[in-house]
């Protein structure tokens, strides 16, 4: 019963944070509520039963990905006040955005709960699968990131500095 | 006991959020936030689904999403700060160069 | 037996192959120099010769195991694995191709040594060494594969490298030809293998030799298919192995560097046909009517190639006749079921082959890169090293008594003429080929090392070779006599078909039957084919050494205008093969170019028409191409979900 409860209550939290983000005038503040969101998200997955996910929302979102966004709007010294689009713009954008939230809200209201007693998967079936069903895309996953640190950089990079790694200019 | 149609139903609203954060605002880091938001749903589902039918496979997917997010913020912030040293904005309506 | 670390046999060289690749762009950005060459023929002859250390490991290995259960495996990982298709990547090494993958990485090594030598200076050093290097990996492939499949991915594999370095100076536009010619030539052969491979499966239902060959033994194949699929897998040797009617790109492959002619295009790739026969021995004896086309085509080629052989100018145009002629002696080999005589002149021939490829590198080397011995002349004491290691290496070839080539030629045609049948008609034409192969090889030593310069002395000095090209001659020098020792005849001393027994005995005494000659037959055929041997090569070096006899060539008068021509083979080919070929692809070029295109066109054209109207949504803007994306998704979704509910 309690869990239910906190389920609903944290549910509301999130979307309530999460307004927060969309309707936000500033980058920073809706970086803050964004976070705040995360929190109520992780509490949601432990309600659920994933403890290990809920950490590692903690720990990647709000500890790498986050915080990553805030260097970049610090860096940049973000103007005040966003501008947002035109009126009509603006109007289309939310009839969509409610017209498929409602949608999603009609299927999963349709939807049918399979079994009596949710079960999830335990710690320990995870990390199983993890090293061996999802070897390949698990190590892939590093490929992944190494690309994209390697992209960061190239794209990071200041043009004004010569590159001293750039291979001379005359070749036979 | 939490039925997994309403978890369903918690991340069809988020995702709706997500949307129109990412049509309503013009910073292009707020789109970015926008499409963390819609990860994040995404997530949600998956676990939901995971949890009702106690298995693994949906339970796989929100570390992959995390990692794909990971690498997303990293080249997303690099273009943003390209983005920024060319134009001195990061309103994305001042790009028209898509056109063609 | 399970030993995984026979992969490091193949391995060790691909390795080296993309090192050495790597090192190329690093090779182009430094304009070529000394230290990168240090660099590449260290890991190219380093990764071949660890290669055969591995290779001498495994020799050891199956060495100390019971003869009848000498097989190394090793099974890497799952291939191909659809239906009833499996293969895996797995190697198996039986006596068989434990000989042949010391020939190959052996020789392999010493030509690679070579090559550091006589690539020196060379733009493309490391592509060179990535190339030869990825040529005994894909050899090696072929070798120790325990499948068709995987022996096709070594086929094509060397087919490929052959290729690259027929055609290694590619902006030559003549030798750019001979590398395409090479291909193509080979694709018809590949194409019967294919063939072949896939009638072996249907009936078989595996790749592997071991289930062809005892379904083979079983009687479990049809014979009539049996014989289908033979006849298809020999066209494949055919074009690989250079015999009647697909040699033709082997005398044009001599375009690219001379070592490679000599590990490629003599002593290893061109012998994977006998390989492959060899390999599926008990399917081509128990394949009715297959082994005497084999041995008929092997004998035909190999006195055919011989007369060619002796009408040539350039060294290595003479070698590479040699060599298809050579080849067809172990198809004749094959043919008549003595499938361990025709090893034993595998690998001899490798030996002394390699030695005299190498020899002619190194006379070209010598004369700047002259290939007409009418333009040489008079070279033994300029080059005196190379002049010795050549003359063992021609006298083997020639087969004076006593030199390996004499015992394994001795062998062959031994056997072709105690076959029965029509042996006797294979015997004579293999020894008219032998007399002839002794000729052209006399006049190839006279030419080269005889008589008086017949180039400018004062331009041209002559010069010896480095020592890491002469090393390996005077290696392979020792191997041509001492080769000899692996089957000396009238079962005095026979390591080689000993050694083969277990996996080749079988397919023997089913090929040969009763099939049994005396003693004495053996000796009066070997003091015939000796001597003949002798008196030819002695007559061959007598009448050129007095005068070349440039004349004799003369496309109008000369007594061998015709040989000279290839007994314009090429020409037939041409007419009759590649006009027609090339008017039909014109025909369809044009239909390409008219209907196919021109419809396309009329399409695109209209689309472009169309696509005005809706041109205007097309703003540039991300956001706006946002917006519809999600009003595209909400009517999918929609449709989902009212559909679905």
């Amino acid at each position: 019963m309690i869990p239910a409860v906190l389920f609903y209550l944290f549910g509301a939290g999130t979307l309530a944070t999460a307004a927060c983000v969309v309707f936000g005038r500033r980058a920073v503040e809706s970086a803050m509520w964004l976070i705040a969101c995360f929190f109520f998200l992780s509490a949601e997955f432990l309600l659920l039963g994933f403890p290990f996910l809920a950490a590692l929302q903690i720990m990647v979102y709000v500890g790498a990905i986050m915080v990553l966004f805030l260097f970049v709007i610090m860096l940049l010294g973000v103007q005040g006040v966003q501008p947002l689009r035109g009126r009509t713009a603006v109007t289309a954008g939310m009839v969509v955005a409610v017209m498929l939230a409602s949608l999603g809200v009609i299927a999963a209201a349709g939807h049918a709960g399979l079994t009596e007693q949710p079960a999830p998967p335990d710690m320990d079936a995870m990390t199983r699968a993890l090293f061996t069903d999802y070897l390949l895309p698990f190590e892939l996953t590093s490929v992944l990131l190494v690309a994209a640190i390697a992209g960061a950089l190239t794209l990071g990079r200041s043009p004004r500095t010569p590159d001293p790694a750039a291979p001379p200019e005359e070749r036979p | 006991m939490i039925p997994t149609a309403h978890v369903h139903i918690l991340a069809a609203l988020l995702f709706g959020l997500g949307i129109l954060g990412f049509l309503r605002q013009r910073n292009a880091i707020m789109l970015l936030m926008s499409v963390e938001l819609m990860l994040n749903s995404a997530n949600l589902s998956f676990l939901a689904a995971a949890r009702e039918q106690g298995n693994v496979d949906g339970a796989m997917m929100p570390l992959f999403v995390l990692v794909v997010a990971a690498a997303e913020a990293a080249v997303g912030l690099a273009l943003i700060i390209i983005l920024f040293r060319k134009r001195v904005s990061l309103d994305v309506d001042l790009l028209r160069s898509l056109r063609d | 037996m399970d030993a995984p670390w026979i992969w490091l046999i193949p391995l060790l060289p691909l390795a080296g192959a993309a090192a050495n690749g790597l090192l190329h762009a690093r090779f182009l950005g430094a304009g070529g120099g000394a230290a990168p060459e240090r660099r590449a023929s260290w890991l190219g002859v380093g990764s071949v010769a660890l290669s055969f250390g591995v290779c001498l490991a495994a020799f050891l290995r199956l060495l100390a195991l019971d003869p009848e259960q000498r097989v190394l495996r090793a099974s890497l990982a799952p291939w191909i694995s659809a239906g009833q298709i499996d293969v895996a990547w797995s190697l198996a090494i039986d006596p068989l191709n434990a000989a042949m993958m010391l020939v190959v990485t052996g020789v392999g090594a010493l030509i690679h040594l070579y090559s550091t030598g006589y690539m020196h200076g060379d733009r493309g050093f490391a592509k060179y060494f990535a190339y030869l290097n990825l040529f005994v990996a894909m050899m090696l492939m072929l070798i120790l594969s325990d499948s068709l499949v995987g022996l096709f991915l070594g086929w094509e594999g060397v087919g490929l490298c052959s290729y690259l370095l027929i055609g290694f100076w590619y902006d030559d536009g003549e030798k750019a030809d001979a590398a395409r010619k090479a291909f193509v030539v080979n694709r018809i052969g590949d194409l019967g293998f294919l063939i072949g491979m896939g009638l072996l499966f249907w009936q078989t239902g595996s790749f592997s030799f071991e289930a062809v060959n005892d379904a083979a033994r079983s009687g479990g194949i049809p014979s009539g298919l049996a014989t289908v699929a033979g006849l298809m897998l020999f066209l494949g040797c055919c074009g690989k192995s250079a015999q009647i009617p697909l040699y033709v790109w082997l005398p044009d492959a001599m375009a690219g560097p001379t070592p490679v002619s000599a590990l490629i295009h003599a002593a290893t790739m061109v012998t994977s046909g006998i390989y492959l026969v060899a390999r599926l021995a008990d399917f081509f004896t128990f394949a009715p009517g297959v082994l005497p086309v084999i041995g008929a085509v092997g004998a035909a080629t190999a006195l055919f190639a011989a007369t060619i052989g002796l009408a040539q100018r350039d060294i290595k145009k003479v070698l590479a006749y040699s060599t298809v002629s050579q080849l067809g002696y172990m198809f004749l080999a094959l043919g008549v079921g003595a499938f361990g005589a025709a090893l034993y002149h595998l690998i001899t021939h490798a030996f002394f082959k390699a030695l005299l490829f190498l020899g002619a590198g190194s006379v070209i080397h010598a004369m700047h890169h002259e290939q007409d011995m009418f333009r040489m002349g008079g070279l033994r004491d300029r080059i005196p090293v190379t002049f010795r290691t050549m003359t063992v290496g021609a006298f083997a070839l020639a087969g004076v008594p006593l030199f390996s080539g004499f015992f394994s030629k001795d062998e062959i045609l031994f056997l072709s003429a105690a076959s029965g049948g029509g042996g006797w008609l294979l015997w004579a034409v293999g020894l008219t080929g032998a007399v002839l192969t002794a000729a052209y090889t006399g006049r190839l030593l006279a030419l080269t090392f005889f008589g008086g310069p017949r180039y400018d002395t004062r331009k041209l000095t002559p010069h010896e070779s480095p020592a890491s090209m002469l090393t390996p001659l005077r290696v392979l020098a020792f191997l041509s006599v001492a080769g000899g020792l692996l089957g000396l005849p009238f079962h005095l001393f026979t390591p080689l078909h000993d050694w083969l027994h277990p996996v080749l005995g079988g397919a023997e005494a089913a090929a040969r039957g009763e099939a049994q000659a005396s003693a004495a037959l053996e000796a009066v055929l070997m003091l015939l084919g000796g001597g003949a041997a002798v008196a030819s090569l002695y007559l061959g070096w007598k009448r050129f050494v007095q005068d070349p006899g440039e004349g004799l060539l003369d496309p109008r008068r000369g007594a061998l205008r015709h040989p000279a021509a290839a007994w314009h083979v090429d020409a037939f080919y041409t007419a009759f093969v590649v006009v027609p070929l090339k008017l039909f692809a014109a025909v369809c070029a044009a239909f390409d170019l008219l209907v196919v295109d021109g419809a396309v066109n009329f399409l695109a054209w209209r689309s472009r028409e169309s696509a005005e109207g809706v041109r205007s949504l097309q703003s540039g803007g991300a956001p706006e191409y946002a917006l519809w994306m999600a009003a595209g998704a909400v009517v999918l979704v929609a449709g989902l979900v009212f559909g679905a509910l």
